[in-house]
């Protein structure tokens, strides 16, 4: 066997599933670089999940319509000394918004389940690296409330199609997603001089222009100053996702048929001029202003050297050569912000192969490939279809189904509670459980601390708390899943193959039971690193 | 606001500067939390007294104390009150235990949330300093500090913060999660980290802060995936708890970190601050922040034997204040100038420290942001000094680039 296998099995994939590393064995480099080939296709674990846009809805809908006019109601009931009426509308309202928490809740474990099984599954564990990679450098996490449920929808939405695409056009999917918008803020910034801006006084928000700058495209060194921060801001007022400042209309308009939450262009809350960004200035006008700015800043010598940088970071050394960045982001800038060239080239280089286990892996990464190198996966069965439409099952029934009944923006598409499946208690015991244990070792799965996602450094990892539960949790794992391997050393090459130091061939070969060997083998410093 | 700012050097003056530093009881614990996400300072220390603090706040500036609302600010002093949600803090400034600092900020200005929490943290702008700034604390605490204890200092959460990472070896803790593990087969293990030069140390920290630990409770799990907010608010209780357990031990820690995050509040932050009848458990994500701040304050004084408390510093920074007036969305956006915390058994509280700049347009740095007139750095430096006995020679090595910075004097009870 070769050690090129094992690297590229590990540092370039998700750890080898069981004969994994046989089939990289044939030509280690080949077998990374095919992944980045062909049309990408949605695996099958999606089917069945909301849009982005349908989340907004239902969001906005519930916690803005339905509430106001149940909280008017109830002000009603009040006013007329209508007790009963005041404490069933109470009811209604409780249900209602917490009916929707649950259900957010386990339609976040839902997400997570499949993309987590999606993980421990595919063939194409580079192209999965590479989903993960950017989806933690154009982040929306979990830790806004809104942002919850839109996780697994904007991953797939935004990142999944682009990642051997070009980077201008995920960045601008990006800024018009309804998720990305809500995480920072943009769906309500309004021009202070649009009309709708001086009509209402109300005015900009920066954060998601700062955070563009910063973190999406030149980064923090990248040159940029205060003022470019208000004027991409500028440039960017009324990308928005649904008419939030407008309740009466959605109320009245009703559904139209697409769902009202997906990304909109509010013309009259778009900051009237032009606008000078970095040094180059952009002529009044609407949504193309804002446009033509992110597909500028996409292009810029400093986000190509702050992509290459971080890139080059996640998969080959916490300090990359200034040599390698300057590859990487000559082939980014020369073949117009192309992912899958400059991904190419970063799999071509030398500096990828050498200094093997030189990177430790991140907490998630590391346990989906304890789970791999056993064949195991989360569950089993599919998503239940339509799970955006489960949530009514988790409400007590009774009130709430006569009411809904009569609600002529009800998202069911059918009211028959019995047409309602509960998601399978064991296999969501099994997903929250996967999820715990990843966040016990100091990784919270989906909710990165900030929009600078997670860090991708060694010492931002290797806290001896978080390395004590990795090994916790390992040899649980041993204990029980021992009879999934068919024999220690057999088991230890096709997982870390040439990577297995001689101490722990060693100490495998004289464990002594198969648990035994088999804790040693995942709990060792060797499958830590990468 | 002169008037505060002349109290308060009155008393830091009457603070002799040449106190005996070797022969003092070297015993002292020290908390250092870091809210994430910069806290808004005009709303945790509201200046109602500052004739425009109404007109720049909008619709976030609660009402004065004694206005007989529900949401009435908590007096401080005829300038300054708490946030209502902070009625235990409000209750230590009192009792003379908490001293609040306002217009403060360390010496970053460039509004990134991750580079001014690395700056703090690093005690440096620099970012060729790799290591944090308390790390660089352990290697000039007195030696009596040191003795009997594997680690003098733990980084409490699942995550070992910059502030503790360097060239000194630290402890880090969190609940633990996993039965615990079958001794041969961790004997064995052992042999196999031994041979690993970065793993190794690692893992055995990590198992004899796991012995001491024990007896901590386990701790609830947040509400994952909906509500990290609410979630961050109940961790940050929990490991109040453990930090006084942890402390009170005769070998455990002298120094522990917490990080409480989320703190950042662009859109209707009013809303995040209110719990009304719809706004209880999902009236946004910082619902419940100050309560849990105000809680897990709580819980530290109350797990701690009274002895323990009184030889107590808490130091609670963030990265930077926000914008003075509102954005927008009914929030604010990212600044410079904010307030921070000492607290504790030992610290000579009961006042505000603030050289207050004001909230007229003029007043303000970059015509937005509060403009900071204490370095953060300089109370840092005054609770090592006096509280934890570091020799003013290590404040270079500390705090890099702070020659100008001088000690703020009279922080603790000596």
């Amino acid at each position: 066997m070769d050690q090129n296998a094992a690297i590229a099995v590990n540092r370039f994939g998700l750890g080898a599933l069981p004969g994994e590393m046989e089939a990289a064995a044939v030509n280690p480099r080949r077998w990374v670089l095919e992944q980045l080939d062909g049309r990408y296709v949605q695996p099958e674990q999606f089917r069945g999940f909301a849009s982005t846009a349908q989340h907004r809805e239902n969001y906005s809908y519930r916690y803005t319509v339905l509430a106001r006019d149940l909280n008017e109601a109830q002000r009603k009931a009040k006013d007329a000394g209508d007790q009963n009426e005041v404490d069933r509308l109470g009811h209604l309202i409780a249900r209602m918004l917490g009916g929707y928490v649950t259900w957010v809740a386990e339609n976040f474990m839902l997400e997570y389940g499949a993309r987590t099984n999606v993980a421990l599954t595919t063939d194409k564990p580079f192209h999965e690296r590479l989903v993960r990679f950017w989806s933690n450098h154009l982040v929306v996490p979990a830790i806004k409330q809104q942002c919850g449920v839109v996780c697994g929808a904007y991953e797939r939405e935004v990142i999944r199609p682009h990642v051997t695409g070009k980077f201008s056009d995920m960045l601008l999917a990006s800024a018009q997603n309804p998720a990305m918008l809500v995480f920072l803020d943009n769906h309500l910034s309004i021009g202070p001089n649009s009309p709708y801006g001086r009509e209402k006084k109300v005015g900009l928000n920066e954060n998601l222009a700062r955070e563009i700058l910063e973190l999406h495209t030149m980064g923090v060194e990248g040159g940029y100053t205060q003022t470019d921060v208000i004027q991409l801001a500028h440039a960017i007022t009324g990308w928005s996702s649904y008419p939030a400042a407008d309740h009466a209309a959605y109320q009245r308009n009703g559904r139209t048929g697409e769902p009202v939450g997906k990304f909109v262009f509010h013309a009259d809350w778009h900051e009237p001029g032009e606008v000078t960004v970095v040094g180059k200035t952009y002529k009044a006008g609407g949504v193309e202003q804002g446009e033509a700015v992110l597909y500028d800043l996409a292009r810029r010598p400093e986000t190509a050297r702050y992509l290459a940088t971080k890139l080059a970071r996640h998969f080959v050394a916490d300090e990359p050569t200034p040599d390698l960045v300057d590859r990487l982001a000559n082939v980014y800038l020369a073949h117009d912000t192309d992912l899958a060239e400059m991904t190419r080239a970063l799999v071509e280089s030398k500096e990828a192969w050498a200094h093997a286990q030189s990177k430790l892996k991140l907490p998630e990464d590391y346990a989906i490939s304890c789970y791999r190198s056993l064949g195991l996966k989360l569950g089993d069965g599919s998503v239940p279809p339509q799970s955006m439409y489960n949530f009514e099952s988790y409400i007590q029934k009774k009130h709430y189904w006569a009411w809904l009944a009569n609600d002529p923006y009800s998202l069911l598409t059918s009211k028959d509670p019995a047409q309602f499946t509960e998601p399978d208690a064991k296999r969501g015991a099994a997903i929250a459980t996967f999820y715990a244990d990843v966040k016990s070792m100091g990784q919270n799965p989906w909710n990165a601390p900030g929009p600078q996602g997670w860090y991708d450094r060694w010492g931002d990892w290797s806290g001896a708390d978080s390395m004590l539960k990795r090994v916790e949790w390992s040899l649980a794992v041993a204990a029980k899943h021992a009879d999934r391997m068919s024999g220690p050393v057999q088991y230890l090459n096709q997982s870390l193959g040439d990577l297995a130091s001689p101490e722990l061939k060693t100490e495998v070969a004289r464990a002594a039971s198969a648990e035994q060997a088999l804790a040693l083998a995942l709990a060792s410093p060797d499958f830590q690193r990468r | 606001m002169t008037d505060n700012r002349k109290s308060d050097a009155a008393l830091w003056n009457t603070v002799s500067s040449t106190m005996a530093m070797a022969d003092v009881e070297t015993d002292q614990r020290f908390v250092f939390i870091f809210l994430r996400g910069g806290m808004d300072g005009l709303s945790a220390v509201p200046a109602y007294g500052d004739p425009s603090f109404r007109a720049v706040r909008g619709v976030l500036a609660d009402e004065a104390p004694g206005s007989g609302s529900p949401f009435d600010i908590l007096k401080l002093n005829d300038t300054f009150g708490l946030h209502r949600d902070l009625k235990a803090m409000h209750g230590l400034y009192e009792q003379g235990e908490l001293m609040v600092v306002h217009a403060t900020c360390h010496d970053y200005r460039d509004r990134s949330h991750f580079d001014a929490q690395d700056a703090f943290d690093r005690g440096a702008v620099d970012k060729s300093i790799k290591s944090g700034w308390l790390n660089r604390t352990l290697q000039a605490l007195p030696t009596r500090f040191r003795t009997g204890r594997s680690d003098v200092a733990m980084g409490l959460g699942p995550t070992l913060p910059l502030s503790l990472r360097g060239d000194e070896s630290v402890g880090s803790w969190s609940p633990p999660a996993a039965p615990k593990a079958d001794p041969d087969t961790l004997q064995r293990l052992g042999a196999l980290y031994a041979a690993d030069a970065r793993l190794g140390p690692v893992l055995s920290k990590g198992l004899s802060a796991h012995q001491l630990g024990e007896g901590s409770n386990s701790m609830p799990m947040g509400m994952d995936g909906m509500s990290e907010g609410f979630g961050n608010a109940i961790a940050f209780q929990e490991y109040a708890k453990a930090a006084a357990t942890f402390l009170s031990a005769p070998n455990g820690p002298r120094i522990v970190t917490m990080d409480f995050g989320n703190w950042d509040s662009h859109a209707n932050q009013n809303q995040q601050n209110v719990r009304g009848p719809n706004n209880g458990n999902h009236g946004g994500q910082f619902a419940e922040m100050y309560l849990g701040l105000d809680r897990g304050i709580a819980a530290l004084k109350a797990n701690m034997p009274p002895e323990v408390w009184a030889k107590t510093a808490v130091l609670i920074v963030t990265e930077f204040g926000r914008t003075v007036r509102i954005n927008g969305t009914a929030g604010t956006d990212h600044g410079t100038g904010g307030a921070a915390f000492v607290l504790g058994g030992a610290v000579k509280g009961g006042r505000v420290l603030a050289d207050w700049p004001g909230l007229k347009d003029a007043d303000l740095l970059d015509g937005r942001d509060l403009r900071p007139t204490t370095d953060l750095r300089a109370v840092a430096m005054g609770v090592l000094r006096e509280h934890l006995r570091v020799p003013e020679e290590a404040f270079s090595t500390i705090f890099p680039s702070s020659e100008a910075v001088k000690p703020i004097e009279g922080i603790v009870r000596i």
